[in-house]
């Protein structure tokens, strides 16, 4: 919750240094624009078992719904809600009564968050703007039968995440109607996943903390404008981890509301 | 007072004797013709060249990987998949949707499968692993505890009973997961350990404490004790004689029976009693009596409130648990089984029975002097008290791997844990084998929640 305070801290500091100019051009500048997105991405998480380090991959689909308010040209914040569906297979619970290797896949839950984006300035045709993100997942408690033992017992699971991307955008404006970019963020994902053991007169809960191996993501992408008011985006990422690369890919449709 | 003592000391006789004389070794001229079919095992050959089958090498090929695509990707798609990759499909599994995939030269196992994890359509990944005898050890009679692993094999010498296939209370499976801490200490209340033991020397916390002579030296005169600390505890993977279920767990020997099976309930109390004040993570009692005692039943919550999970054999005499077997609140009562997850006729009945575990031809520890020289220190014994040690080895591991689950939440566990192998004719908890036969590999490896 630290790191949501901070981020709004972050936006009403910017949108109090860029205050004066909204008063004044209001009327000219602000913009309301709706836009759904999808996104998917697997990133590798680390976590402690016993002590010892252990890795697993988060697989996720979101889908968001983002109202985006143009407050001046080159600024715009918007808040996000949705859905996703997030599976943290692979994960290891071994200070419950009976220890637990969750490969049951996907728990659903809901999305929430907001992101900023801010033009800094244009360099010919290439404009460099400053990005963040945060959002935030809590899957809706899911819950399996235990299987083998000789008595009934299930298990429970909430997983919660937050995600914090903030880092510079270099977009080339050079063409009309499509506008390519390229990002490099810090990109912080961390939580925690929550597991409940029932079995008769046993009762176990082990919370157990996630973060994922790479902060920094290196993404590409582009927006083609189909009309005036409707654009597609799509952007394809990789954050690297050691040896080895774990991926993001995004598509969204922006609706622009004059 | 003397008549209380000599009533106690007989009913404490009683359940010895009955280990002894209708199922257990103390019946020496049976067990030395079992001995003189033992002998013979000095000429067993070993497999492996004598060494042992432990996982040596890697752990997976380095050449390829296995692949399962979701259930609607069709196949030209999966194989372009695997091409994008640089790798090669070299089958597909029969049945499955399961691709055996090569991986590119040069490339590292790990790598691949870490990015072939992000992709979407791609349900499961993995290294091809390379699977071995589970850890089992290299103990040279380990082929005769059928408790341990039972696959089948004749029990003893050739013409001995066949027992059924993983009728078997998992051990191997479950020292995968843990072989226990030598921080953990089972204290054997019985006639004492045979100190100076091949097989089980090295596992001895101390010389222990005999209340029989009131000194500190467990030393047995009997061999109860050295057969019943030899289940639980024997030195394991020491290429000779037998395993023990707690591979590196210690023993705590407590001398509270006499050299003729016969134990006062004052010598017990004090036995648990100063067990549980040295600490014993376990206290094991392969024995006991028909009658209640007040005093012993304090003992017990004395030792339970310490942490120390109590473990009793029912009895051998198709009659009530005994005590203090019966002692629901405090103690883990232990029925039997065979070589066939079946009850022995002989293994003791009600409601405060809460598991089982094998106790019919179960090899063990003798003492070095008890079938005299030239012969193995090894022999062939029955009844609950064989079949206790093997949930207090249980319960050591368990304590060892989880020491934060207090000691009713370790009772519970093994109950749990437990295979109801006569749900065909007693479904659930019943009173003749509790919740069932124990099964080490449920209580102690990871239960897999999948889809």
């Amino acid at each position: 919750m630290k790191i949501s305070r901070l981020l709004v801290a972050v936006i009403l500091s910017v949108a109090s240094w860029t205050g004066a100019s909204f008063g004044q051009t209001a009327a000219d500048r602000v913009a309301l624009k709706a836009a759904l997105s999808g996104e998917y991405f697997a990133r590798t998480l680390g976590w402690d078992d016993e002590a010892k380090p252990r890795t697993s991959t988060l697989k996720t689909y979101l889908a968001l719904a983002h109202v985006n308010l143009q407050l001046m040209e080159g600024f715009d914040i918007a808040v996000l809600a949705g859905y996703a569906s997030s599976d943290p297979s692979g994960v290891s619970f071994k200070k419950l009564p009976f220890s637990i290797d969750f490969e049951a896949g996907a728990v659903s839950g809901y999305v929430l968050g907001a992101e900023a984006r801010k033009s800094l300035f244009t360099y010919q045709n290439f404009e460099i703007s400053a990005y963040g993100q945060f959002v935030v997942y809590r899957g809706v408690e899911k819950s399996w039968e235990l299987e083998g033992l000789s008595v009934d017992g299930t298990v429970e699971l909430a997983p919660a995440w937050t995600r914090l991307a903030l880092g510079p955008v270099v977009a080339y404006r050079r063409f009309l109607n499509f506008t390519p970019y390229f990002s490099v963020q810090y990109n912080r994902l961390s939580g925690t996943l929550e597991m409940r053991q029932n079995i008769q007169t046993l009762a176990g809960i082990e919370k157990k903390a996630i973060k994922a191996k790479s902060p920094v993501a290196l993404l590409l992408g582009g927006d083609y404008a189909l009309t005036d008011e409707i654009s597609l985006g799509g952007e394809v990422g990789i954050m690297p981890y050691q040896s080895s690369l774990d991926t993001s890919f995004k598509l969204k449709v922006q609706i622009s509301f004059q | 007072m003397s008549i209380v003592r000599s009533r106690k000391t007989a009913l404490v006789i009683l359940l010895l004797t009955s280990f002894g004389l209708s199922h257990g070794f103390q019946q020496r001229g049976r067990q030395r013709t079992i001995s003189g079919s033992v002998r013979p095992r000095r000429e067993i050959r070993l497999f492996n060249d004598g060494h042992p089958f432990q996982a040596r090498g890697p752990r997976f090929s380095r050449t390829d990987i296995l692949v399962k695509f979701k259930p609607s990707v069709r196949r030209l798609w999966a194989e372009t998949a695997i091409s994008a990759y640089g790798a090669s499909t070299e089958r597909i599994i029969p049945g499955t949707n399961i691709y055996k995939v090569r991986i590119p030269e040069g490339a590292s196992v790990e790598t691949i499968v870490q990015v072939m994890k992000q992709n979407p359509s791609i349900e499961h990944v993995e290294p091809n692993y390379i699977a071995r005898i589970a850890a089992t050890p290299n103990d040279t009679l380990f082929n005769l505890q059928y408790a341990l692993y039972n696959t089948g094999q004749e029990i003893g010498v050739p013409g001995s009973p066949q027992g059924k296939n993983r009728a078997d209370i998992k051990a191997t499976a479950a020292w995968e997961e843990t072989k226990g801490s030598a921080d953990i200490v089972i204290a054997v209340l019985d006639t004492g350990v045979e100190l100076l033991h091949p097989d089980i020397k090295n596992k001895l916390m101390s010389a222990g404490r005999d209340l029989v002579n009131d000194d500190f030296d467990a030393t047995d005169d009997n061999g109860h004790g050295t057969y019943v600390a030899g289940i639980a505890g024997a030195e394991t993977n020491n290429n000779s004689g037998i395993a023990g279920v707690a591979w590196n767990a210690k023993i705590l020997p407590v001398k509270v029976v006499d050299k003729d099976g016969s134990g006062f309930y004052d010598w017990i109390i004090e036995g648990i009693t100063w067990a549980a004040d040295q600490g014993a993570d376990v206290i094991n009692l392969s024995l006991g009596g028909e009658d209640t005692s007040q005093l012993l039943l304090e003992a017990l919550e004395y030792a339970y409130k310490k942490q120390a999970v109590i473990v009793a054999s029912a009895g051998n005499d198709d009659a009530a648990v005994l005590y203090p077997a019966a002692y629901d609140d405090y103690v883990l009562a232990v029925s039997a089984t065979d070589y066939n997850d079946s009850r022995p006729s002989w293994s003791n009945k009600g409601p405060q029975v809460d598991v089982a575990a094998p106790g019919v031809r179960i090899v063990s520890l003798v003492p070095t002097w008890y079938f005299g020289p030239g012969s193995l220190p090894y022999g062939f014994g029955e009844g609950t008290s064989a079949s206790a040690p093997h949930v207090a080895g249980l319960a050591g591991l368990l304590k060892g791997l989880k020491p934060f689950l207090k000691v009713n939440e370790i009772m519970d566990v093994i109950r749990f844990s437990s295979d109801d192998v006569n749900s065909a004719e007693q479904p659930g908890k019943d009173d003749f084998l509790g919740y069932g036969r124990i099964n080490m590999e449920k209580a102690l490896v990871p239960i897999k929640v999948s889809k």
